[in-house]
């Protein structure tokens, strides 16, 4: 079975096979399966621009309503340690386990508990970049506990809120002196340097709604001006737009970041997991800056790929079906589910704490969820077809955004290409290598550095459990 | 007519009130007679529009297969037919309620929603106004939505002193939802054997702290590690075999 250029799978139990030269190959921002993504929806998202509809949700059709249990907490255990994850896949499994103060076994309301878990041949467990990394490492370090015996357990990443905010903050550092000049042009106060995820919503709404749409917009407008490059060709577009300093960094913030990141949101809203897998290996490139420096993020993104490659055809088809979890306006992560029901816990039981009150409160929580959705669908019908409801309308920064791009940058394409090496859209000292030319910097190492060697030291140490071709 | 029936047109010679002499004495009559059968349809509809509202479908929570009844279709969620029942059998009351919220607005689309929607919540109230133990589905689902919400109780009890279709009270809910729970539907459709999906994240709260205290401990934190489970529908993979899949592994490759 042919699953990618130059691979070849053949079946082994769950796994299939792949030949690690080519999979480290994958990573690579050259790579003709990226680049052709990023021309694709360049064109694709300027269009939607250009409609007004460039943040409208795309069309989904969930194939499946998941039947959550949301079961009681494992009290006393977090994913700060191996053990605890260790203790919790034992939860999860079934199996006998202690947790609590004073420890106790293990009970759960679920009538099914633990039965149906037990007789569980094949688990798919998800959770935030936390858990995962614990989980990647488990795996690779028992693999005859949690690959070899049943039930064989599957890692799936959180792709949204955790996955999408680790995206965008690989960008935000990335392209960060450009942002906040912009925040700073629109007087937003709100958005700060290295935002870290509590503040994911905020600095969403700047990145996307804001930033994002005037750079197209901007780009639009000077696309229409005489003797401008065709947007139809983003790469001879961008090579023109270097010539200029601060026409590059709208035009690559655009390219490299934000419709990067609207891509990866889609994707997870549209369930296109072979597009996330892409997305993942495209993250790679920026990821691995030393001024992104995801140091925990880059191995995941790898292994993430790995999974969506590793299984055998059957296993693989219904991996990429549940990659994420249809929700009320399309799909969300699998971690958006039990990030809700935490921030319930949290809002709901706030006076007179108690595992008891917490326990009550759970038991509750999936007719609470479930009602609010059928609510959201009985008020709002036809919503999904809207942007996303209740946000303040960015419409009024976007246009002033642009503005400034034309006051700063030009109003025809004459002055956007005009030779400029001093940067007026960027806060604090001119950096030394801009983002495109930093992460370009990263693919271009060789030996022992290169970006293949980098994606074969950590994947194969992870990967005890399979067998590489060469 | 007293009975409910309307009565049967019937042309009566009579000379006409409205007119003098000469002209068609039969034709005269039919007009007369008419303006009768108006009148009394418009006796009828008066009689329809002062009855009690008609509230069948609804869910009396003195009964507890009625409450059953409301838990199962809270799981199913459908609000709309729900409220095209109450509707169908208040058709004059809607038809007034429509005429009074008219307004010399754009009747858009969303504007007819929005008054259709404002139909429905004064229906609700009139449910609940007349009977409170008599429950319409959408109160029910509007008072989940507080717990959901963590509505404060002020406002909670302030609104449903005008409206009491909005929301049941704060107790009513705390009980209901322990036997709510309990009548979850199970999934309709066949699930994969032999496998599942799970999540799971952490959470830390603070407990007992005490912004007051100068020495000594006060409050902890309870922390805990949250999860769900769901099975797959076995539409997702046909002819899928987990324990076949896990059983053809070959000799592992590590040690």
């Amino acid at each position: 079975m042919r699953v990618c250029a130059g691979i070849v799978a053949v079946h082994d139990g769950p796994f299939a096979r792949l030949s690690l030269r080519d999979f480290g190959s994958l990573f690579y921002s050259d790579n003709p399966d990226i680049v052709a993504n990023k021309t694709a929806r360049w064109i694709r998202f300027l269009n939607a621009e250009r409609n007004g509809r460039l943040l409208d949700r795309p069309a989904y059709v969930a194939e499946w309503q998941p039947h959550k249990v949301y079961h009681e907490p494992m009290y006393g255990v977090l994913q700060s340690s191996y053990q605890d994850v260790e203790l919790e896949l034992r939860v999860m499994c079934g199996r006998p386990a202690v947790c609590g103060t004073p420890p106790a076994p293990y009970t759960d309301h679920d009538p099914d508990y633990p039965t149906k878990f037990r007789s569980c041949k094949i688990m798919f467990v998800a959770g935030d970049g936390l858990a995962l990394m614990r989980l990647n490492h488990l795996l690779a370090n028992k693999p005859d506990v949690y690959i070899d015996q049943t039930p064989l357990i599957i890692p799936i990443q959180g792709e949204h809120p955790h996955g999408l905010f680790h995206v965008m903050h690989c960008e935000w550092r990335l392209h960060r002196q450009f942002i906040m000049w912009c925040a700073g042009e629109v007087n937003n106060q709100q958005v700060i340097d290295d935002p870290n995820v509590s503040v994911f919503n905020e600095h969403r709404f700047f990145y996307l709604h804001v930033l994002t749409r005037a750079c197209a917009q901007y780009i639009i407008f000077i696309s229409k001006t005489a003797g401008a490059e065709t947007l139809d060709e983003p790469i001879a577009f961008l090579a023109k737009s270097e010539a200029n300093i601060d026409f590059a960094w709208v035009c690559h913030f655009l390219y490299d970041a934000g419709f990067f990141v609207l891509d990866f949101l889609q994707s997870v809203r549209a369930n296109r997991s072979h597009t996330l897998d892409l997305l993942w290996r495209e993250f790679f490139a920026s990821a691995h800056s030393g001024t992104a420096n995801k140091t925990q993020y880059v191995p995941m993104s790898i292994m993430r790929v790995f999974w969506g490659m590793a299984l055998t055809p059957e296993l693989s088809k219904l991996y990429h079906r549940i990659r994420t979890l249809p929700g009320g306006l399309g799909a969300v992560g699998w971690d958006m589910a039990v990030e809700m029901l935490n921030a319930a816990i949290k809002a709901h039981v706030a006076h007179r704490v108690s595992e008891a009150q917490i326990n009550r409160f759970i038991r509750s929580w999936a007719l609470l969820e479930c009602v609010q959705k059928k609510m959201r669908e009985f008020i709002y019908p036809g919503r999904s077809a809207r942007q996303v409801p209740n946000l303040a309308d960015a419409n009024r920064d976007v246009a002033r955004l642009v503005e400034r791009f034309k006051a700063v940058i030009g109003t025809t394409w004459a002055q956007a290409v005009r030779p400029n090496q001093t940067s007026h859209v960027t806060t604090g000292a001119q950096r030394l290598m801009v983002p495109w030319r930093e992460v370009a910097a990263v693919m271009n190492r060789t030996g022992a550095e290169a970006p293949a060697t980098y994606v074969r030291n950590h994947v194969t140490p992870l990967t005890p459990f399979f067998t590489w071709d060469p | 007519m007293a009975d409910g029936r309307k009565r049967p047109w019937k042309p009566v010679k009579r000379r006409s009130a409205s007119t003098g002499s000469g002209g068609d004495v039969a034709d005269e009559g039919i007009e007369l007679v008419d303006l009768r059968a108006v009148h009394d349809e418009l006796v009828d509809e008066r009689r329809l529009l002062m009855q009690p509202l008609q509230s069948e479908g609804l869910y009396n929570m003195h009964e507890a297969d009625e409450k059953a009844r409301l838990a199962r279709d809270l799981w199913k969620g459908d609000f709309s037919a729900s409220m095209l029942l109450l509707r169908d059998q208040n058709p004059q009351l809607v038809e007034v309620l429509r005429a009074k919220l008219a307004n010399s607005s754009d009747a858009t689309r969303s504007r007819v929603a929005a008054v259709e929607r404002y139909i429905d919540g004064v229906l609700l109230d009139l449910c609940r106004a007349q009977n409170m133990f008599k429950i319409p589905l959408l109160t029910a689902a509007t008072s989940l939505m507080c717990e959901v919400n963590k509505t404060a109780r002020e406002y909670h009890d302030t609104i449903s002193a005008f409206h009491l279709g909005a929301a049941c009270s704060e107790r009513w809910v705390d009980e209901f939802l322990t036997l709510a729970n309990a009548c979850r539907p199970a999934p309709t459709e066949a699930m994969l054997p032999g496998v599942m999906a799970c999540c799971f994240d952490n959470l830390s709260m603070k407990i007992d702290y005490s912004s007051y205290s100068t020495e000594g401990e006060t409050g902890r934190l309870l922390d805990m590690t949250n999860w769900f489970s769901t099975q797959l529908p076995a539409h997702l993979a046909p002819n899928f075999d987990a324990a076949a899949i896990c059983a053809r592994r070959a000799a592992p490759p590590h040690p």
